[in-house]
């Protein structure tokens, strides 16, 4: 896979983000970082079928650019409803989670641990997420910026996520030059700083 | 008409065949990958399965032996799936070895816990509809699994149902409901018919099991619950009566013997390991009345309640006149026999399985015969929901030790925390 193919992909999984479930997105993500795009082209189009995921023209784009080539079947592809655009997010943000007051970060301090001094890393933030609707608990959300790799980047944090305890990590490692979607800009208006890596102008909030 | 049963009984087949090999990749794939696996095979969604179960093969470079590779590569062909992805599958060319698991089952008076607590009360709602299951049991496993391997140590539910359970239903409720009581678990359905995978076999040697109906154990807080605890601790039980051991036809490895006839047993039995260097004997201390001490503890009447008109005849025994006539005739091969031999054949199982079966029809004859004895039962099967039983069950499930770490929120790796208000 190219690596045009692979930002691709990632910044297609980067925008699934609220609207592919946690459950399905790392396990996604996770293969992109590890290579297995022939998975990803045989699953991704069929998840996104069965649970009604409509895509916009810019999304079906990165997802053509990205799968087809890996092997993706065109019917599947072009049987994605498109949508003009993404509808309001489902979920509300906070700095803080509103469940349990926290006792000291263990997962703030793992990830600055892991972060510091790699220079293709910038700022490392969190936040927590609920549904609008309620009933499920709160999940913390990790933004990272980063210069290059971002998709080995979300696997490796993820791994580590997951071996500290959250199943089904939401990490959302965010290109340079994007237009953070609607999910992200949320995320990142009630996100406090977690880390920082040695990459320079990394900053997800200006300071 | 003989293709329309074909059709039936490969749809049968093909989710069975995929929950097999699900099996056999336990311990290899991450525990999250085989719970969505089993849930997308328990939703009819064979084709995701199998494609969810190839890709993390493929991305986790987990190598099947050569027969697993055939075999998944006829489930692809089966399900109509694109075999491409076969290909990428690493082929094991006897040089890779199988992860090594460790299993505990938990120590009651530390933070991590025993394995079955919370677990009754989870899933016992759930196991009084779903058909033939016949014994649960938990353990830690305190090693990780797969290449995305989630925290540890990871409960591990291990469930054994019969001829009549279905895997792949039986494996995604029973998760979902202990998900919904807020217990991450990996559940393993294992059919009678199958053999254990050396992977379940290390489990099953530690594990706990956990009585359906789940009042005794709160009875008995005090009690001791580990199993050294429990061989050195001369845990009292009441014997049980010879005449209420079903036949029933297991794989498990021989463990120590239930004493408790209680239906409501909540009290984790002790697992023997079948191991020669195992202790084997049976402390003095604990009354066992019955004759055969290695005789599977699974076989209590209690965990074999999927089939209502067997219940009755637990609870009313001492007191029902119907009860004295022999539940098990000394035709019926006994209880050690037929677990002791674990190389019947089909054929020697489903006769054993009609036998037992006729067993059935007899006591349902009797209950119906003595009224008292089923309204015993309801009795006791109503009391088993009272609030009494229900609030000593009520304390959340187990913390688990994550990394050294207490238990986390919502299921997340977070910190030791406190509530706000606390």
């Amino acid at each position: 896979m190219d690596s045009y193919a692979e930002s691709d992909c990632h910044e297609l999984l980067l925008r699934l983000a609220g609207r592919l479930p946690d459950r399905q997105l790392w396990r996604f993500r996770d293969w992109l970082a590890s290579g297995a795009v022939t998975a990803l082209a045989r699953s991704l189009p069929l998840t996104l079928l069965r649970e009604r995921v409509g895509l916009t023209a810019e999304e079906s784009r990165l997802l053509t650019n990205a799968l087809r080539p890996a092997g993706a079947d065109p019917e599947r592809l072009n049987a994605l409803p498109w949508v003009d655009e993404i509808a309001e997010v489902d979920y509300t943000f906070t700095s803080e989670s509103p469940e349990w007051v926290s006792m000291g970060d263990s997962t703030g301090v793992v990830l600055g641990a892991i972060v510091r001094d790699r220079t293709d890393i910038g700022e490392v933030r969190g936040s927590w997420r609920l549904p609008r609707t309620g009933g499920e608990p709160a999940t913390r959300v990790v933004l990272v910026t980063a210069t290059s790799q971002c998709a080995r980047l979300a696997g490796e944090l993820q791994r580590v996520l997951r071996a500290l305890g959250t199943h089904e990590p939401s990490v959302e490692v965010i290109p340079r030059g994007i237009l953070l979607p609607r999910y992200h800009q949320a995320a990142l208006a009630a996100s406090v700083p977690l880390a920082m890596g040695a990459a320079e102008g990394g900053h997800l909030v200006p300071s | 008409m003989e293709t329309a049963v074909t059709q039936v009984a490969d749809r049968v087949a093909l989710p069975i065949r995929v929950h097999d090999l699900l099996l056999g990749l336990a311990g290899r794939l991450d525990d999250d990958a085989l719970t969505d696996a089993r849930e997308l095979l328990a939703s009819a969604e064979l084709d995701r399965s199998l494609e969810l179960i190839a890709g993390c093969l493929v991305a986790g470079r987990i190598p099947l032996s050569p027969v697993e590779r055939r075999d998944l590569d006829t489930l692809f062909t089966e399900a109509h799936c694109d075999p491409t992805l076969i290909q990428q599958l690493k082929v094991d060319d006897g040089r890779a070895r199988p992860p090594v698991h460790k299993f505990h089952p938990g120590l009651v008076d530390t933070q991590v816990g025993g394995a079955e607590q919370g677990v009754n009360d989870a899933v016992h709602r759930v196991l009084e509809v779903l058909p033939d299951v016949r014994a649960l049991w938990c353990v830690w496993r305190t090693t990780p699994a797969g290449a995305v391997a989630g925290p540890v140590p990871n409960r591990v539910v291990l469930v054994e149902i019969g001829p009549r359970g279905f895997p792949p239903s039986t494996a995604y409720r029973i998760e979902h409901a202990l998900r919904r009581a807020g217990i991450r678990a990996a559940v393993e359905v294992l059919r009678d018919s199958s053999p254990l995978t050396e992977y379940h076999r290390q489990a099953m040697q530690q594990a706990r099991r956990v009585s359906f109906d789940g009042a005794d154990g709160s009875a008995e807080p005090d009690a001791p619950r580990t199993w050294g605890q429990e061989r050195q601790g001369g845990w009292k039980k009441e014997p049980e009566p010879e005449a209420e051991q079903p036949s029933s036809s297991s794989w498990i490895p021989e463990m120590e013997p239930v004493t408790s006839p209680k239906e409501t047993t909540t009290v984790l039995d002790p697992v023997a390991d079948d191991t020669p260097s195992s202790p084997a004997p049976v402390p003095a201390s604990t009354p066992s009345p019955s004759p055969r001490p290695d005789r599977p503890n699974f076989d209590q009447p209690s965990l074999r309640r999927a089939e209502p008109v067997e219940e009755p005849k637990t609870p009313a025994v001492p007191v029902v006149p119907a009860v004295p006539a022999p539940v098990v005739p000394p035709s019926v091969p006994s209880v050690k026999d037929t677990f002791d031999d674990s190389d019947l054949n089909d054929q020697e199982r489903d006769l054993l399985r009609q036998l037992q079966e006729e067993l059935a029809k007899r006591e349902q004859a009797e209950a119906a015969a003595a009224p008292n004895k089923k309204l015993s039962w309801q009795t006791d099967k109503s009391g088993r929901h009272s609030d009494n039983e229900s609030k000593q069950w009520s304390s959340p499930p187990t913390p688990r030790i994550i990394n050294g770490a207490p238990p986390s929120a919502g299921g997340t790796g977070e910190p030791p925390r406190f509530s706000p208000g606390a």
